[in-house]
């Protein structure tokens, strides 16, 4: 090899000696738990939250007329959400009919009051004393409104690799409708929304997104999809610690930022 | 336990021998020898999925898999071989298959990571690392991978060969021809590496 081409050799080897890799994590652990879990089964959970819920936006994004109208991407800790400008009459693909037929998007002014999301099938219902041993972060809740109190119903996904918490309050007096639904978030790059309407606020002096278009939640196990309709009004924030926070079911903004900054900073 | 040591990188020899005692035990179902070769090898293959993936979080996940994998496999595997250049290869495989399910989204997010990069301050010879990483993205992937393996993880020639599965010979070449396709990109894309030559 010419001298030249020596000298740059050894000028890329210096250059990528230097590489300032991430820490690496406790893989051995993790295996472990993996393969005590689930035998023979590899999957990769928070990939797939992140595909499918992007299912709609990527095939969306594949229409010519649709791929130039994504204003606006935004980062919220373990979520990121893509603002379309035009969300169209596409209705996503899925490999498997869920229970109830997927709506097309609709318009803002047909969305239901009151936006519902089913967790059977995609979570662990829990006891809080075996939520908080199975979840690697602090277990809170919000303190506002003052009637709230614990939850009715927890949910831990995949407690083999616990990602996400799920803490659900009901109606009082109507169990089958859900008042709040709290979305605790560890990790990066963990979902991905598209909607049609995003704004950008601050909880607890940190950026915080207020989503109130409607879009729709992918949630995936294996092979089988699971899509549910969200009809809007969610507000994504996250805090120093690295967990992300979603939460469903606040009337207004004003109300959906005081409730998440009543929970904290755990 | 004891502490453990890591794969040595730089230099690193592969030491075949040690590894088959603890691929024999693993078989036998001795999980403490298993978990010894996860952590031994652990580093190079997070690095690895992180190079070619571009995400911690990411490159986490292929790498537990990547073990679940050769665990489900060591029945299979040559114990006379090195582990490390299998267990790179699984790691090449399931990466590229991560980064192609994503498809059109995740050039979409590479994209705008790309355009909003991590604004911390680095010093200055890490941040020509970088630049130097975000050049090396640009080339094919197989161009890629041979500069991860035998520059950003310091492998040998024959481990490199072994981990890309081609003969020591086909390394030098191939590597011969990305470092000039590599030249070509940083001339054109990142002019303070070459200015900052010596």
């Amino acid at each position: 090899m010419a001298d030249t081409d020596t000298e740059w050799e050894i000028r890329i080897q210096a250059l990528a000696a230097a590489l300032p890799f991430p820490s690496t994590p406790d893989i051995a652990g993790a295996v472990r738990q993996k393969a005590a879990a689930s035998p023979g089964r590899v999957w990769a959970p928070r990939l797939v939250w992140a595909i499918l819920l992007l299912l709609l936006a990527a095939g969306l994004l594949a229409a010519p007329q649709v791929r130039a109208a994504v204003l606006r991407v935004l980062q919220i800790g373990a979520v990121t959400i893509f603002e379309a400008e035009s969300a169209g009459t596409a209705v996503p693909p899925t490999t498997e009919q869920p229970a109830t037929t997927l709506p097309a998007i609709i318009p803002t002014a047909t969305v239901p009051a009151w936006p519902t999301l089913s967790l059977t099938g995609i979570a662990t219902e829990m006891t809080l004393a075996e939520a908080q041993t199975a979840v690697p972060f602090p277990l809170a809740w919000p303190a506002y409104p003052e009637d709230l109190g614990e939850p009715d119903h927890i949910y831990v996904q995949d407690p083999a690799w616990p990602r996400a918490l799920i803490l659900a309050w009901q109606e009082p007096g109507d169990p089958a409708q859900r008042r709040l639904v709290l979305y605790a978030i560890r990790g990066q790059d963990y979902a991905f929304k598209q909607a049609e309407m995003m704004q950008s606020v601050l909880v607890n002096g940190r950026e915080a997104a207020w989503v109130s278009g409607p879009h729709v939640l992918y949630l995936q196990d294996g092979q089988a999809q699971t899509g549910q309709f969200i009809g809007g009004n969610v507000l994504l924030w996250s805090t120093p610690l690295g967990i992300t926070y979603r939460l469903e079911g606040a009337e207004s903004l004003a109300e959906a930022i005081r409730i998440a900054e009543s929970l904290g900073e755990p | 336990m004891t502490s453990l040591p890591e794969f040595e990188l730089a230099g690193g020899h592969m030491a075949v021998d040690a590894d088959e005692a603890w691929i024999v035990r693993a078989r036998q179902g001795d999980a403490a020898a298993w978990e010894y070769l996860v952590r031994r090898y652990q580093q190079p293959v997070f690095r690895l999925a992180y190079l070619i993936l571009g995400d911690a979080g990411d490159a986490e996940e292929v790498a537990q898999d990547v073990f679940v994998r050769a665990y489900l496999s060591l029945a299979r595997y040559d114990k006379t071989r090195p582990l490390a250049p299998w267990l790179l290869q699984i790691c090449r495989n399931l990466a590229r298959n991560r980064r192609r399910s994503l498809g059109r989204y995740w050039a979409a997010v590479q994209r705008w990571r790309q355009a909003n990069p991590d604004t911390a301050v680095l010093p200055d010879d890490r941040q020509e690392a970088q630049l130097l990483w975000q050049a090396v993205k640009k080339l094919r992937p197989s161009a890629q991978e041979i500069i991860y393996l035998r520059y950003f993880l310091a492998l040998p020639e024959a481990e490199t060969a072994a981990a890309l599965n081609i003969k020591a010979g086909t390394v030098k070449s191939r590597l011969h021809r990305a470092l000039k396709q590599l030249q070509q990109v940083i001339e054109h894309d990142f002019p303070e590496l070459v200015l900052n030559n010596g």
